[in-house]
């Protein structure tokens, strides 16, 4: 049935058509499916042919499922049966995340670390301070013991006691 | 002997999220989905994550889409192996985009394209929607008549008429074609 002249013709046909815009969104899987089972009425079998005729990956999907309905396939390894089964049946009825989460673990890592740090340089802030403090408190009490000395003997070299100079007070008298 | 994977499951108790409808839909059509992304899944693709991706998108927002199923359209285990195989392309499209390397793309497909296109010259409709998808399956496919007429649910005579009726439309639109306008023919 397959003439190399018909294939030149509908491959000539196919370089020169223009695919006409798709009205719409892509028959869903049920469309396909009521397809595939041969549900269909004339005008919706037109419409799902056309588009198959245009879409490479429908059309696989439609020689799938016809193979689907004739095959007998072997059941799924029981690890991936358990973690299927596992999406559903929780105490609140939600489905089980398929992602552990993982972000609060890392917010309470990262707010450690951040209060190590901060705790680190206010340790070393107030060490600094401390040192700081004791070196100009150091300074300040030599200061006033030299201010002090000084204090005590400037008066005496202005004004000196007469007892300081005995001989000059008898002479004078 | 039926070998068919029977569709007797209990939609409702499903829909309401029983812990024992879903574990006795995982367990009878695990097989099924498992063999539907083995035929679109990449190579060093994981099985079992699209499997369970396909579960995932089933139960997704309170079973969304098994409550849009309707059994009076389609059968479950076709409709199931559509949306498998659909789910399967639709997470490793996103998970790895197909892409070519620069160097094994041949340079004249780089080109830029002539936008002096010529005129398309198939009138729109010539051909009916079953006539271009025998086409497409005899001739892009490399299919046999007893598989298309499996496929798209005819008996293969139908099939063989189809593609006769496509191919004397289309002799007859290039012969006149190829003749060009009838007044460069007249004297």
């Amino acid at each position: 049935m397959k003439e190399s002249g018909a294939a030149a013709l509908w491959r000539r046909w196919c370089s020169q058509r223009q695919t006409a815009p798709r009205n719409g969104a892509a028959p869903g899987a049920l469309w396909l499916a009521a397809y595939a089972d041969g549900r269909l009425d004339e005008t919706a079998i037109e419409a799902v042919e056309a588009w198959l005729a245009d879409d490479p990956a429908a059309l696989d999907d439609l020689i799938a499922a016809r193979t689907a309905l004739r095959a007998k396939f072997p059941a799924a390894p029981e690890a991936a049966i358990a973690r299927a089964a596992a999406l559903v049946g929780h105490a609140d009825a939600t489905v089980v995340p398929f992602r552990p989460r993982a972000v609060q673990h890392r917010a309470w890592r990262t707010a450690f670390a951040w209060s190590g740090i901060a705790a680190s340089l206010l340790v070393t802030s107030l060490f600094g301070f401390t040192l700081g403090s004791n070196a100009y408190l150091d300074l300040t009490r030599q200061q006033s013991a030299q201010q002090a000395a000084t204090d005590s003997v400037l008066p005496e070299l202005l004004d000196p006691p007469t007892t300081l100079f005995p001989a000059m007070e008898d002479s004078a008298t | 002997m039926s070998t068919r994977v029977p569709d007797t499951i209990d939609l409702n108790a499903l829909i309401r999220g029983e812990k024992g409808a879903w574990d006795g839909f995982v367990r009878r059509y695990a097989g099924l989905i498992l063999a539907a992304v083995r035929g679109v899944a990449r190579e060093g693709a994981e099985l079992d994550d699209l499997v369970q991706e396909v579960f995932v998108r089933l139960c997704k927002d309170e079973f969304r889409l098994i409550k849009a199923y309707d059994p009076a359209r389609a059968g479950l285990s076709t409709w199931l192996t559509i949306v498998a195989r659909s789910t399967a392309r639709d997470v490793q499209r996103r998970r790895h985009p197909p892409a070519t390397p620069l160097d094994s793309v041949p340079e004249i497909m780089l080109a830029v394209e002539d936008r002096r296109l010529e005129p398309v010259k198939i009138p729109e409709g010539m051909l009916s929607p079953r006539q271009k998808l025998v086409l497409t399956m005899l001739y892009d496919r490399d299919m046999e008549v007893a598989e298309i007429a499996q496929v798209i649910g005819v008996d293969p005579q139908t099939v063989r008429s189809t593609h006769h009726k496509a191919m004397l439309k289309l002799r007859t639109h290039f012969a006149l074609d190829d003749a060009g306008p009838k007044t460069e023919r007249r004297g």
